[in-house]
């Protein structure tokens, strides 16, 4: 398809300006009236559709333990090179290994998903969390504990539902 | 000398050798478990098999002699068959727990299967399971992952001489095993994780510590005693997580022994001071580098005739090479030794000629060369000859008896540079923290005469400095102009003065050290 | 003095006071008003979140800018970086002393006009007290002494004697018909009705002068899309890129004064000032008061939404269209006016 180069030409009422300033201002003005698209965050949550790569979670298994079994794949894997765990043997009997460690320094994380890609046990995840600032550094240098607790506030998918019905919003 | 053609290369090798020798020398991959270059051949994890022309069937190229002529290939589509149908075989029982386990990186297994196996297996029955059993000593077998190469078993056979592990059963219900009663409780079994293809075998020392290739490599010899094997030490966030043999055949060593290889925690947790001290009023108080060498500068020029200097078996020659110019040539005392521990226990030799010294020092020889025989300095003291000490050690086992200290606390002035300050800590008056063998680098001197480098893994703490900086810091105030900069030069201008190390420097001792000339 | 007792002397500061405290009233509704509108233009709801529909947003962002640390760069002119912001407020704020919001009513036995001076040269005054404020940009600009700032305060200067120019030429039309300098008389003689059906309000009578002044008016007070000054995009922050916390403030203020005062002034010369159209105030006694003072309020508050619509509108001018448009066409279109004004008022007396 053959493109011609069309130049502009402004109607002679677009020069006169007036005219179209106008116009603009009752377009303004039309969007005053409109609906406002504005979440009142804190108390809603916007739900972020699937796949967003969110807050780091550590998944359990039926019976709560963690299912990561410690062996660095995902901070091999990590372009951030933002996880680091001190593996132990393990305190149960059907696995050997286990993280006594889990870090994961939120500061540096890029969001980026090649941990859950890389991990064998699908021990790890990206959540739909994406509100997880905090008031210091240290906050967000996240241990185990914390991550296993991602997994509590998001394993039933109801993770904005929950806020919402907590705010009563 | 035959000459042969693998894959289309001339290739000329020692009568004698086999294909896969002949193939590996030259840079030709070819997969193989059972053999090892230490070991006797014996040909039974069929990983190796070639195609020679003139035979109907694949040979093994690890029990098949090079001759003149031979056409070997090594790329067909019966030898890429054969290796698949082989690892595939492998794996049928093999749990592929790779994730946990400690051999991941750095094993064939994998290796070989990624390279040269199928990504997919069509075993559908349920794989054997056998739990993992503890062999005594560090050592672990996870049976599931045996690919019975026997590499283990002639290696109790043929290095250490003592058969205390063997294959039981046969065929499919093959399983290495140890005889009932028995466990590994000698000074070799580290060697076989070490040989170990797979993560069959496993260190309890090292068990989930760190993943392989996260671990970085410094060249190291071990101090351990005075064979000086060379050594790697694998290090990762300031901590050393395990020793490793680097082979030297210089030295005739193949193989490590357990007390260099778990050597690495002499050094660990060790008590330190951040700073050098002195004491005062009877108090041990903190100073700064700058105000410790201040005042040594000036004590030290004060009446060097009752003043003696003593290096260190466990000190490099450098640093041994520095105390001598320093004490010596520049202050001009008399009196010069070095300390090193007495000999209480025999060499062990095992059967392949590999031998643990009883000399637990790693450079007498150096030391002795430098700074002349070892003579008891205690007697020294104790007769009023020495009245002021210069000591630098470097033995973490050091022990001081309590005869020891009484003489030593006669001394008017006592300066100690050591890794670690708890036996000095009632006798020195001044204490000044070195970096131990993981933090500095140096030569050594073993047994037979091989000069020998290791590098440095770790940085030093805060406040503690290689012992070599700090004497070179020292000579540099006391004799400006010397013009020695760095371990290097240190070595430089030891071979310059010393017959014996003559075209010695770190360059030219490369990987594998050499051997000072014999007077 | 000048013929005043205490009892003048009082009415006279109520009304001053009054005058304060309603303008600085109306600026914090303005700085609410102004994110507000924005929002709503945007489809978003703006700040809600400090007080009853944010109310008190305006509070907030006060003690926020008496807490801001208070910066003045090691480099600057010192006494005219610290003179040039109050410069620029109180010129603003004195313009309103000449405009009259009312019908005057009596009280206490004596004529009150809702007006705090009735000058006989009230517009010349008002022209003064305008090209006064430019001072304030322009030399913040220079004593900041950092280029931003000079370069917006170069721009403020030469925008203002262009613009200046055509808001004079454009008044002129009005004071033909008015044959006054004095805003009260301004405002009475657009009383009454024209045509029977349109009150007589300069609008009608000097649609183009309207028109000029306006556009005018928005390159005076440095209003978007003739804020040239201090473009964020080009010069950071433009002539107050170097102030800080309550000098900031100071000259965030000025402008917005200086906005409702030309709201004011707009409405005084063109809508009839407080007049109600088809009423007659007078005759309704303090109601009428009331009255005017809504309607002159009603007004006012017309052209700050204005000037809010118009900002949340248009985009920024080129500083070359700004000038083309200042010196190409409305000082022609200015000096057209005063010369139809002239030959309407010479054909029909
Ligand atoms: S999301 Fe990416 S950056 Fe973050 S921990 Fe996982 S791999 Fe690392
Ligand atoms: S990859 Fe998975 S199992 Fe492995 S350490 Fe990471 S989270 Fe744990
Ligand atoms: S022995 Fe090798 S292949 Fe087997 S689990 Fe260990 S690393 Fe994986
Ligand atoms: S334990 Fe290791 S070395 Fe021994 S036979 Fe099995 S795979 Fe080979
Ligand atoms: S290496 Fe040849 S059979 Fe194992």
């Amino acid at each position: 398809m053959s493109v011609k180069p069309v130049a502009y030409q402004p109607h002679w009422s677009d020069r006169f300006y007036l005219f179209a300033v106008l116009k603009g201002m009752v377009i303004t003005l039309k969007h005053f009236f409109k609906k406002k698209y504005t979440v009142q965050y804190p108390e809603v949550k916007w739900p972020v559709p699937k796949g967003h790569r969110g807050a780091i979670r550590l998944n359990k298994d039926e019976q709560g333990r963690m299912l990561c079994v410690a062996c660095e794949m995902c901070s091999t894997a990590c372009p951030a090179k933002c996880i680091t765990m001190k593996a132990a043997v393990s305190p149960w009997p059907d696995r050997e290994k286990y993280p006594l460690t889990f870090e994961i320094n939120m500061l540096r994380c890029i969001l980026c998903g090649m941990c859950q890609e890389a991990c064998p046990e699908k021990a790890i995840e990206l959540t739909e969390i994406y509100d997880f600032s905090a008031y210091t550094r240290q906050d967000l240098i996240w241990d185990r504990e914390r991550l296993l607790k991602n997994y509590d506030l998001t394993c039933d998918g109801r993770y904005f539902e929950r806020s919402r019905e907590e705010t009563g919003l | 000398m035959p000459t042969l053609k693998i894959d289309d290369k001339e290739i000329t090798v020692e009568p004698g050798a086999s294909v896969l020798q002949a193939a590996l020398a030259n840079g030709i991959e070819i997969p193989h478990y059972c053999w090892h270059p230490a070991l006797s051949v014996a040909g039974s994890c069929r990983l190796c098999l070639v195609e020679i022309e003139g035979s109907p069937k694949l040979q093994l190229s690890c029990a098949t002699e090079a001759r003149d002529g031979m056409i070997v290939r090594t790329q067909t589509e019966s030898v890429k068959d054969a290796r698949k149908s082989m690892l595939e075989f492998f794996l049928i029982n093999h749990p592929l727990d790779c994730p946990i386990c400690d051999k991941a990186g750095e094993c064939l297994l994998q290796d070989y299967t990624w390279k040269y196996g199928t990504s997919h297996s069509r075993m559908v029955e349920d794989k054997r399971e056998r739990p993992t059993k503890d062999l005594g000593g560090n050592i672990l077998l996870y049976r599931n992952r045996c690919v019975l190469c026997s590499r283990c078993v002639r290696f109790y056979q043929e290095v250490v001489g003592d058969p205390y592990l063997f294959i039981e059963h046969r065929g499919y219900h093959s399983d290495i095993s140890i005889f009932p009663g028995k466990g590994l409780t000698h000074k070799m079994t580290g060697n076989i994780v070490e040989i170990c293809p797979v993560g069959c075998l496993i260190d309890k020392d090292f068990l989930f510590h760190a993943r392989v290739w996260n671990l970085q490599r410094s060249k190291s010899v071990c101090p351990g005693c005075s064979s000086g094997c060379t050594i790697y030490l694998e290090h990762k966030d300031r901590r050393v997580f395990r020793i490793r043999n680097r082979e030297n055949p210089a030295i005739g060593q193949q193989w490590i022994c357990d007390d260099g290889r778990y050597l690495y925690h002499r050094y660990e947790n060790l008590n330190r001071p951040e700073s050098p001290w002195t004491r005062q009023a009877g108090e041990l108080k903190p100073q700064t580098w700058e105000q410790a060498m201040i005042y040594a500068v000036e004590a030290l020029q004060k009446n060097p005739g009752r003043l003696a200097a003593i290096g260190s078996a466990f000190a490099s020659c450098e640093e041994n090479y520095l105390m001598r110019k320093i004490f010596r040539q520049i202050l001009g005392c008399e009196y010069l030794s070095f300390y090193a521990p007495a000999i209480e226990e025999a060499d062990t030799v095992y059967r392949s000629g590999f031998t643990i010294r009883g000399d637990k020092s790693p450079n007498r020889k150096g030391a002795g060369l430098l700074l002349g025989d070892q003579t008891d300095f205690y007697q020294a003291i104790e007769s009023g000859r020495i009245t002021r000490l210069f000591l630098i050690n470097g033995d973490p086992l050091l022990h001081l008896t309590l005869e020891q200290k009484r003489i030593l606390a006669k001394l008017q002035e006592l300066w100690v540079l050591d890794i670690q300050s708890p036996e000095w800590d009632s006798v020195a008056a001044h204490f000044w923290p070195i970096a131990c063998f993981t933090e500095t680098q140096g030569t050594f001197v073993n047994a037979v005469g091989q000069v020998q480098r290791f590098q440095r893994a770790l940085q030093p703490p805060q406040g503690v400095r290689p012992g070599w900086e700090v004497l070179l810091d020292l000579l540099a105030r006391l004799a400006p102009g010397a013009g020695m900069l760095s371990a290097a030069d240190v070595l430089d201008a030891l071979a310059m003065e010393e017959p014996a190390w003559r075209s010695i420097s770190y360059f030219k001792l490369g990987d594998q050290g050499l051997p000072i000339e014999s007077r | 003095m000048f013929g005043m007792d205490w009892i003048d002397l009082g009415i006279l500061l109520t009304k001053v006071m009054l005058v304060i405290a309603v303008n600085f009233l109306i600026l914090m509704i303005m700085e609410l008003a102004e994110r507000r509108v924005s929002a709503f233009m945007q489809d978003r709801v703006g700040p809600n979140r400090v007080g009853p529909f944010g109310l008190l947003q305006p509070v907030a962002d006060g003690i926020k800018f008496l807490f801001k640390e208070e910066i003045t760069p090691s480099q600057v002119e010192r006494t005219l970086y610290w003179l040039a912001p109050a410069l620029v407020l109180v010129p603003a704020l004195l313009t309103f002393s000449v405009i009259p919001f009312g019908m005057s009513f009596s009280a206490f036995g004596r004529e009150i006009t809702l007006q705090i001076a009735d000058l006989q040269v009230g517009l010349l005054f008002i022209f003064a007290l305008v090209s006064l404020a430019v001072y304030g940009t322009v030399l913040g600009g220079w004593a900041a002494n950092s280029k931003y700032p000079l370069l917006g305060g170069l721009r403020a200067s030469s925008q203002m004697i262009s613009y200046e120019l055509s808001i004079g030429m454009s008044i002129i039309g009005v004071l033909m018909l008015v044959g006054s300098l004095r805003l009260s008389e301004v405002v009475a003689y657009q009383t009454g009705s024209l045509f029977t059906i349109l009150p007589r309000w300069n609008i009608f009578t000097q649609p183009l002068g309207f028109l000029i002044f306006l556009i005018a008016s928005f390159a005076e007070t440095n209003r978007l899309p003739f804020d040239l000054p201090e473009t964020e995009p080009e010069l950071v922050g433009g002539y107050h890129t170097e102030y800080s916390s309550m000098k900031f403030a100071m000259f965030f203020m000025g402008e917005y004064i200086a906005l409702i005062t030309t709201s004011a002034l707009l409405t005084t010369l063109f809508l009839g000032g407080w007049d109600v159209p088809w009423v007659d105030e007078a005759a309704l006694g303090s109601w009428g008061v009331l009255l005017s003072l809504a309607a002159f309020a009603v007004k006012t508050g017309f052209f700050l939404f204005l000037f809010l619509w118009v900002r949340w509108t248009l985009p920024r001018f080129r500083f070359d269209q700004l000038m083309h448009l200042g010196w190409k066409v409305l000082l022609p279109l200015a000096i057209v006016n005063i010369l139809a004004t002239g030959l309407f008022l010479y054909l029909a007396p």
